[in-house]
């Protein structure tokens, strides 16, 4: 509060500079003690937000006050003499008026400026926008500082969540929380009974998730505790957006009862608003869309398991409790917890992280970087303009001349200056605050997938202040140093000046910018062409399938109507049969859960001849119908694929992949032997490995293939799984068969996203391949500006050097040799720009290694590629000049007075 | 040919609430800055709390065109602050505004605008 205190009345006094210098001997030093006095009085009564309005009030007071002392410089108090406009505009408004209309009678050069700050301004508020709504702003829940999540972290899978059961265990010993809560991410029920039968996105929340996220009803009634408890209550709250979808707009709340998985529910209440849940698993986050309905904890199928981690914990601090405290406490419960269940061991050690950190860390690094790549571009711009300037305040040096000889104070003609570039900026802030409105309406259609849901996407006041602050920044940077460079002189010099448009010192100054212009853009277009050439290396690695003719499309049959074994089978086979015979549909298979699609099944596996570990290996276990592997063209290499005789009835059979042959059995000699599961319900029966086949690529393309099992659906039939259709035509065109196919099976049976199986890989890269296009975009047009300014300098340098040329051209020189003259002198700025580019490109790229695939962060490719681009377009920008000096007629070059 | 004094006296009206709050603050004591505003402040119950950018400009006016007279007086702290009081011509001006005011709420009343509660 002291500091807040200190800061606005140093603010307030830096204001009182507006004020003319008389009125502030006189009165400035009672009206900061006022200003100081008066906010104290605010903060003591209302606290900092009293004294943040008082401040904002004084400031705007003052302002006010002393732009009305400039307009009316007459009587302001004696409203019958208040004479307006009448000549008596002075001071800054007049100062102003003249600038604008510099500036409209300067048109090229006014929007060049324009636009070069708008781009640099607008990507960088962009970005900010990015960057604020995903890292920096508190998450939207009522003191979500204190929200602190709860999970497992494991070496290889990341982030693990709980057992369902754990969440009754937390409560019991957590004490430095003042509640814990529990909920799923998302979780997909089939909705009958309205209309046709649809996929819902839910989550099974316990209590008091909603009081910590500060969601409210906004009709109906919330899950009593008593309905929480049992795990038979069969009510559900919907969101105001499901419950106009499904009864329409203006409909009244009223109980009413839904069929979900073909189970009545009852809806109780209406939540009010976006509710938006945290997504904090790595695992669970099966889809990112945010659930529509909400069930009690207990109601979960699988509620009372503890080997089934689906459940995300969330718990609000006590106040003064900080994290580091709860992680003690923590650690101490789970070595308790760890001993009676020994399964809680498997996921890893247990922490407490903030909730802000935890939905933040993904995107955290990749878009500070980003933030810190469109900072480089903000500068680059800011060199472009101070170039632009400094060479039109040359340009000016007579009239500047003028001015000072007929009394104009060296104070008032650098204000005068500073006011024009101001005015460039904010009209180039303006300018850019609309640009990345733009922005921030294109980035979801990019597809910036990696956004946490919780993340509003807007410009708000606080990007909007940023932008303005980045205004002011341009305006220092840009014009500061051609304000004083150019009053520099004393006036009788300025005014022999005044007919010659150059002076070494405002070059010096101009080619320092081009170097530093040079340097930074170099830096971008490494950093860029580096995360160009990993998403290439990563778009090309073999993903283990050839999905771009296969259509997918999901099934989950309820459980209702398909509790046995026989009645799933008996729908599979009739589903297939008819698929296989459709005209156009080479092959169909089914697999229980696509790849790419974002979610494995990771099971312990027990080797025969081994003893049973406490710690089993663990296995990536899919559900395959015969035809699998030939329909995603998974390469069987050893043994046989599964084939029609591998019946319900007959012994196991399994086929493992390489990675898996190779893992757990001496030179992947894995034909022929007998693994067991280790599945919820216990260890499964034995299964004899029949067959080998190629690795997928399932957890990414990134990282390396995970030891794989495949069973036979017929042995191993699954309630939710997702047809195959392999195609020689577009997929799309196979949609409406397939679910005319399972409407005809089964006419309350939705069909849930279908698509072209290849699309899961490219969504699964989307994020890398957003990142690389949006670096390169900063880069191209970083190496666009530098090339603005090196040909601006090289123009300027010829351009002042006419006589100089002139006279060589007269002595007989060579045009070639002007020629070379011009570009030697130019790339000479340029190769010290791109040595410096170099050095800090070695010393920057190290903050991308972890974004990188397949190629090291000094790639001596991309920096010998980028490099030789950069120097080729700076060839070129000086050439064009150097072209103008070699033409030069030397008669009319020596004329020039 | 100067003008009658009541002309003189006229040429400031009407004040600004602010100023004539001023006025009316140094009537009987004089005071400096930060006890004219907590006079304001009081006597107004918390209505009108000017900004201090507000009220030394008006002040500075003031002063200017002699409607108050600034005092320097060394504090016990050995700072000195600046003191403003009504003079001869302040005093006539706030009566004039005074006056003014009073013939408007005349009329208003006459106007059946205020109940006589309002007085």
């Amino acid at each position: 509060m002291r500091f807040a205190l200190r800061a606005a009345t140093a603010v307030y006094r830096f204001l009182l500079l507006l004020f003319p210098a008389a009125f502030r001997r006189s009165y400035g030093a009672e009206m900061g003690l006022l200003f100081r006095e008066r906010c104290e009085r605010a903060a003591q009564r209302h606290g900092l937000s009293g004294l943040l309005i008082c401040a904002l009030r004084g400031w705007g007071d003052v302002i006010r006050g002393a732009m009305a002392d400039r307009l009316h410089a007459g009587s302001f108090y004696r409203s019958r003499n208040s004479r307006r406009g009448a000549g008596m505009l002075s001071g800054l408004l007049h100062e102003l008026r003249i600038s604008v209309r510099t500036f409209v009678r300067e048109p090229g050069f006014t929007l060049t400026v324009l636009l070069t700050l708008g781009i640099g301004i607008g990507a960088t508020t962009a970005i900010f926008g990015l960057v604020n709504s995903a890292v920096l702003r508190p998450l939207p829940y009522p003191r979500a500082g204190q929200i602190m999540s709860i999970v497992q972290s494991d070496d290889r899978f990341g982030l693990v969540p709980f057992a369902i059961p754990y969440l009754q265990d937390f409560r019991g010993r957590l004490q430095q929380f003042e509640s814990v809560a529990g909920f799923t991410s998302s979780w997909s029920l089939t909705l009958t009974g309205t209309g046709e039968p649809r996929r819902i996105t839910a989550s099974y929340i316990s209590d008091g998730v909603f009081e910590m996220l500060g969601a409210r009803l906004e009709a109906g009634r919330n899950i009593t505790l008593e309905e929480h408890a049992s795990s038979t209550a069969r009510v559900v709250l919907v969101s105001r957006a499901f419950w106009e979808r499904e009864f329409g707009l203006a409909i009244p709340f009223e109980e009413r009862i839904i069929r979900l998985d073909d189970t009545p529910h009852a809806i109780v209440g209406i939540l009010a608003g976006d509710v938006r849940m945290p997504i904090v698993s790595s695992i669970v986050n099966e889809s990112r869309t945010s659930a529509e309905l909400w069930l009690p904890l207990a109601t979960n199928d699988l509620s009372a398991l503890r080997n089934t981690p689906i459940m995300n914990v969330i718990g609000r601090l006590r106040t003064g409790v900080s994290p580091a405290q709860a992680q003690a406490e923590i650690d101490a419960v789970a070595a308790v917890l760890a001993r009676e269940h020994p399964q809680l061991a498997d996921g890893g050690p247990v922490r407490v992280l903030p909730l802000r950190e935890l939905v933040s860390r993904d995107v955290r690094q990749p878009l500070l970087l980003l933030f810190g790549a469109v900072g480089g571009l903000l500068l680059i711009a800011c060199a472009n303009v101070g170039n632009l300037l400094l060479a039109r305040s040359a340009g000016r040096t007579g009239d500047l001349a003028v001015r000072v000889s007929l009394g104009a104070s060296r104070a008032r003609l650098v204000r005068q200056m500073l006011l024009e570039s101001f005015v460039l900026s904010s009209a180039g802030a303006l300018l850019g605050l609309g640009l990345a409105w733009l922005c921030l309406l294109v980035f979801p259609a990019l597809g910036l997938e990696q956004l946490p849901p919780s993340a509003r996407l807007e410009i708000d006041a606080f990007a909007a202040a940023f932008a303005a602050g980045c205004g002011v920044l341009t305006a220092l940077l840009t014009g500061v140093v051609p304000a004083l460079q150019a009053t520099r002189r004393a006036p009788h010099l300025l005014l022999k000046e005044g007919g010659r448009t150059t002076t070494s010192r405002g070059l010096r100054a101009r080619q320092t910018l081009v170097v530093s212009e040079v340097a930074l853009s170099l830096i971008l277009l490494v950093m860029a062409g580096l995360l160009a050439r990993s998403f290439w290396t990563l778009a090309h690695v073999d993903a283990g399938i050839r999905a771009e003719r296969v259509l997918a499309g999901g099934v989950a049959l309820p459980a209702s109507r398909y509790a046995t074994a026989e009645s799933k089978l008996r729908f599979v086979e009739d589903a297939l049969t008819r698929l296989q015979a459709t005209g156009g549909v080479e092959r169909a298979a089914l697999v229980n859960r696509l790849p790419f699609g974002g979610s494995n099944v990771l099971v312990g596996v027990e080797l025969e001849g081994q003893p049973p570990a406490t710690n089993p290996p663990t296995v990536d276990r899919r559900v395959v119908s015969s035809d699998y592997f030939a329909t995603m063209d998974i390469p069987v290499l050893a043994g046989r694929s599964f084939a029609s005789e591998d019946r319900a009835t007959d012994a196991g059979v399994a086929i493992v992949n390489a990675a898996a042959a190779q893992r757990y059995w001496e030179n992947g000699q894995a034909l022929g032997r007998r693994v067991r599961l280790m599945l919820r319900g216990g260890p499964g029966p034995w299964l004899r490995i029949v067959g080998i086949v190629g690795d997928v690529r399932h957890h990414g393309l990134d990282r390396p293939a995970e030891p794989e099992i495949y069973v036979p659906y017929a042995q191993a039939p699954v309630e939710s799984f997702v047809l195959l259709l392999r195609t020689a035509r577009d997929p799309m065109t196979l949609a409406p068969v397939l679910r005319a196919t399972v409407q005809a099976l089964d006419p309350d049976l939705p069909l849930q996203n279908t698509g072209v199986a290849a699309d899961a890989i490219a969504a699964s890269i989307a994020e890398p391949k957003t990142r690389a296009l949006l670096f390169n975009a900063f880069a191209v047009i970083a190496l666009l500006l530098a090339a603005i300014g090196v040909y601006g300098v090289s123009a300027y340098t010829v351009a002042s050097r006419r006589r100089d040329i002139g006279i060589r051209l007269a002595f007989g020189a060579q045009r070639r040799e002007i020629f070379q003259l011009v570009v030697r002198e130019g790339m000479t700025l340029v190769a010290i720009g791109t040595c410096i580019g170099v050095l800090g490109s070695v010393a920057l790229t190290r903050l991308l290694r972890a974004q990188l695939f397949g190629i090291s962060a000094t790639d001596p490719l991309t920096f010998a590629g980028v490099t030789a681009i950069l120097v080729l377009v700076a060839l070129v920008a000086h050439a064009v000049p150097a072209r103008r000096a070699m033409r030069l007629d030397p008669i009319q070059a020596l004329h020039v007075p | 040919m100067s003008p009658r004094p009541d002309d003189r006296v006229n040429a400031y009206l009407p004040l600004t609430p602010v100023a004539f709050e001023i006025l009316l603050a140094t009537a009987k004591e004089e005071r400096h800055g930060y006890d004219i505003m907590l006079a304001i402040e009081k006597r107004t119950g918390g209505g009108l709390s000017p900004n201090p950018g507000t009220l030394y400009r008006a002040v500075d006016r003031l002063v200017r065109d002699g409607l108050l007279e600034a005092v320097e007086h060394r504090l016990d702290t050995g700072q000195s602050r600046r003191f403003f009081r009504l003079s001869r011509l302040g005093a006539r001006v706030a009566a004039a505004e005074a006056r003014r005011l009073a013939d408007q709420v005349k009329a208003a009343r006459g106007a059946h605008l205020l109940s006589p509660r309002d007085a």
